[in-house]
């Protein structure tokens, strides 16, 4: 990348439409070693402010890798990253700034809890970033307890380890979200979750989105949530982005989308069935009940005809 | 002939309160249950369920606190019947990680025939057997850390089998695999149920209940019902209840049925529903 | 990254020291540990060496990986050298600095004690690095059996060794997963003071404990439902065969051995109880120290 393209993306991102910018970011995992490994090739893309982007792909495709680089967990060996107003492609970076204001949600994420109490446990981030004043963390550990559903005075002095399995969950993802992150990166947020817990942190995720203007990046292998949840969505394909569209336009792809060991959600099939024999579905058109009314619509109009 | 029956069964965890005084959280609670010889039979049920409680009963893992439960016509609570239960039930866990013994594929397979006393040369064609019946054959002298979920939940597998077992346990073993991971896991235990082995698929994951012979839904410890994939499907109040969704083809029939649409039931391949919707719409 | 960390020392080849048998090479590396003791003089050690290039040249590990190894105890080498040499005194005085003073039997002595360990750690890492930990495993389970009229619970010492082996990939994964997430949530390691960078590790530590627990109950359940019972029945499937290999690795290695001590050692050595009074504990640490490596 020249110096002034450079400047040109740093400007855009300045300009406060993109959150994130990659330009042929490379990374290799053991450099200069017989186990060397490309994880990223060139990967080049731009998420920006407001949206909720799904990055799939096959296990190893680098997915995790490239996420792992927005809040400098993995740092730049090759090519540009911008991420809201940081460089991380520079020598030096702000982390504690960086990794403030994008929060990062890991696989699992209950299993990184550890303090004596969920306050505490909610708390510490935002002990780590600086918040001194006791009274706005606990404030602000409230308010995010209870954005994912917990009963603040309930749950605060509760051992994290003596909650449930989707409760601990939540606790995690709250000690995510009361930094008040402007990005969210989540790596699997539904994995192992029964369908109920599934769909909780999915409208939560979304609600977050979609209410408070948080950009969403998010990792998953559930291609059924990814169709119905992301604005957009990238496949990442041994280590190189291969696809980046919109939902309804990249599982026409059935072929090629199958040919990448990934499945086509269920309604994509069968729209897309649909419109091979001619009809016509609304670009928006995802979940079961949007298109039971598209069937619906087309009924009528196939009636009135 | 039946292999495994439950018979009134409750089990009661234990949990402390701050002051250390014991309560007892519900397990499961009066269950009755008959698994048959050679059944596919499907667990499902929301997290914390009991599903998983009832499978480590099963095996004697856990004894129930009232209750009998006879697996082969021995009952799992007399101490001296749990050798030869546990021969004739094999168990795959949720996390491969952690039911891994050694660090070389072939000895992690051997771990249970050497446990049974099993001479040498047994062991071996017991290994070998077992890998090639879940096709990991290649990897026998590799370390399993290497390998990927699914290759490793089918180490386990075969670990499983290596103890020549008539029932296999699935304990959500494809809870935290990737989709290619489920595919393969549930492949494998679709063919040795073909083979004839008794198989007890336990998960949440709704579609991998299709084309089972019996699902059980679990709900609060209790058994909510028990019926076909198709009866258990069409049943969209029970899945509310439980907090289960019907795979989003099947429920989409369901709904498109309701409104008069000449739809095949529990329609799992979205496209086959497409067509036959086409066919409805151009009627 | 953690995961950098290899896991034992195996170098994968395949040659005559990587085929033979665990047990013998464990045997043959423990007499070489303990017989190196009594080797004295110049022409013994010149002896060794030779033995040693052969060793190195048919194990064909590259010798860079065994300079690694002997890099590892570099410290401890020159803290022997340093002692030896200022604190021997014997022989003639070579000179004479404030309360330091150096005698000829001092610089002798640093230099057989420098040739001593770093040989040490050439022939025990010339055994790790062509035997895998399971064959080590195998080979101490093997070697301790005759302990088991004594009570001791040999089968369960060589199962444990097992499981940990094949717990340690996983636990390293997740101790690097729990560092990664932490971090995100604004954790520093390398900041601030000795008590506060301790204290760092506290969001690391608890979640491992916890999840070690999880893992053990989980591994307790896989392993009773795979009929395990302890050691009273159980058979096993590897079976150690000794091999043409192994017994002429054996002759070769007790010709060199008998020809190096007996003839430049032993006769020497046995008059200087004082000696092995005086670095007998060296000897176990450093021992200690290569035990470590496995």
């Amino acid at each position: 990348m020249s110096k002034s393209d450079k400047v040109v993306i740093l400007q855009a991102v300045a300009d406060g439409a993109a959150a994130i910018v990659a330009d042929k970011l490379n990374f290799t995992y053991n450099p200069k070693s017989p186990f060397s490994k490309q994880a990223l090739k060139d990967v080049t893309l731009t998420v920006n402010r407001g949206e909720f982007v799904a990055i799939v792909g096959h296990t190893g495709s680098g997915k995790t890798t490239f996420v792992q680089h927005l809040n400098a967990l993995i740092r730049v060996q090759s090519g540009g990253l911008f991420v809201l107003d940081h460089n991380l492609s520079a020598k030096k970076v702000d982390l504690k700034a960086l990794r403030g204001s994008v929060g990062m949600v890991f696989q699992y994420p209950e299993y990184q809890l550890f303090a004596d109490t969920v306050l505490d446990d909610v708390c510490f981030g935002l002990k780590n970033f600086g918040i001194t004043d006791k009274d706005k963390r606990e404030q602000l550990a409230k308010n995010a307890l209870e954005l994912v559903g917990m009963d603040f005075d309930k749950v605060k002095n509760k051992s994290p380890f003596d909650l449930s399995g989707g409760e601990k969950r939540r606790v995690a993802l709250a000690g995510v979200l009361a930094m008040e992150p402007q990005i969210l990166v989540m790596d699997e947020p539904t994995a192992g979750l029964d369908p109920r817990g599934k769909r909780e942190i999915l409208s939560l995720v979304s609600s977050i989105n979609r209410h408070k203007g948080v950009t969403v990046v998010m990792v998953s292998h559930d291609m059924n949530e990814v169709y119905e949840n992301a604005d957009r969505i990238i496949v990442f394909r041994d280590g190189e982005v291969a696809y980046d569209t919109t939902p309804r336009q990249l599982f026409k792809k059935e072929d090629e989308i199958v040919s990448m060991n990934l499945e086509i959600p269920h309604m994509a099939k069968f729209c897309n069935e649909l419109e091979r024999q001619g009809y016509v579905i609304p670009d928006d058109c995802k979940t079961v009940e949007q298109v039971f009314d598209a069937v619906l619509a087309l009924k009528g109009g196939v009636g009135n005809a | 002939m039946d292999i495994i029956t439950l018979e009134n069964v409750s089990y009661y965890y234990k949990t402390y309160d701050d002051d250390g005084i014991a309560a007892q959280a519900s397990g499961v609670e009066g269950i009755n249950l008959t698994i048959r010889e050679g059944a596919f039979v499907a667990l499902v049920g929301h997290n914390g369920s009991g599903k998983s409680t009832l499978a480590k009963l099963f095996n004697g893992l856990l004894v129930p606190n009232s209750g009998t439960v006879t697996v082969c016509g021995l009952d799992t609570a007399e101490k001296k019947n749990i050798f030869e239960i546990r021969k004739n039930v094999g168990m795959v866990f949720q996390n491969p990680d952690n039911q891994m013994v050694a660090s070389i594929v072939e000895e992690d397979v051997a771990f249970g025939p050497e446990n049974l006393g099993v001479p040498q040369p047994e062991i071996v064609e017991r290994v070998y057997s077992a890998l090639e019946q879940v096709g990991m054959t290649e990897y026998a002298k590799r370390s399993p850390h290497k390998l990927s979920g699914g290759q490793k939940q089918r180490i386990a597998i075969a670990g499983a089998l290596a103890i020549r077992p008539k029932v296999i346990v699935f304990d959500e073993s494809t809870a935290m695999l990737d989709p290619q991971g489920r595919r393969e896991v549930l492949s494998v235990a679709r063919e040795l149920n073909k083979q004839g082995m008794t198989v007890i698929l336990i998960t949440h994951f709704m579609e991998e209940v299709y084309g089972c012979d019996e699902v059980v839904v679990m709900s609060g410890g209790h058994i909510a019902k028990i019926g076909k994939p198709s009866e258990i499907f069409a049943d969209e109040r029970l899945l509310e209840a439980v907090g289960l969704d019907a795979p989003r083809s099947v429920a989409l029939a369901a709904k498109l049925k309701s409104i008069g649409f000449d739809v095949t039931d529990n329609c799992i391949d979205a496209r086959t529903l497409g067509v036959e919707v086409c066919r409805n719409l151009t009627k | 990254m953690l995961k950098d960390v290899t896991f034992g020392q195996y170098y994968p080849a395949d040659s005559f020291i990587h085929r033979m048998d665990a047990r013998v090479k464990l045997l043959l590396c423990l007499l070489f540990m303990v017989g190196i003791f009594f080797v004295t003089s110049f022409v013994g050690f010149a002896f060794i060496t030779v033995f040693l290039i052969m060793l190195v040249a048919s194990s064909r590990v590259p010798l860079r990986s065994i300079l690694k190894s002997v890099k590892g105890i570099l410290v401890l080498l020159l803290l022997t050298v340093i002692l030896n040499i200022f604190f021997t005194k014997t022989g003639t005085l070579l000179c004479k600095w404030w309360i330091f003073e150096i005698y000829d039997g001092g610089l002798y002595f640093a230099a057989k004690m420098f040739l001593r360990l770093t040989y040490l750690v050439v022939g025990s890492s010339v055994l790790t690095l062509t035997t895998t930990p399971v064959d080590l495993t195998h080979a101490i389970e093997s070697l301790l059996k005759p302990l088991k009229v004594i009570k001791v619970p040999v089968h369960e010492i060589a199962l444990i060794m097992s499981l940990t082996l094949s717990l340690i990939p996983g636990l390293i994964d997740e101790t690097d997963r729990i560092i990664r997430a932490q971090k995100a949530r604004g954790a520093s390691f390398d900041t601030g003071g000795l008590v506060k960078r301790a204290k760092a590790f506290v969001p690391i530590l608890i979640p491992l404990l916890v999840g070690g627990f999880r893992r053990a109950e989980e591994l307790a359940n896989a392993m009773n439902s795979r009929c395990y019972e302890g050691a009273t029945k159980r058979t096993q499937m590897r079976i150690m065969k000794l091999s043409w290999r192994d017994f002429v690795a054996t002759f070769i290695a007790l010709l060199f051995f008998v020809t190096v001590f007996v003839v430049y050692g032993m006769s020497y050595q046995w008059n200087n109880t004082e000696w092995l009074l005086t670095n007998g504990g060296e000897w176990l640490i450093v021992n200690g120290i290569n035990w470590l490596y496995f």
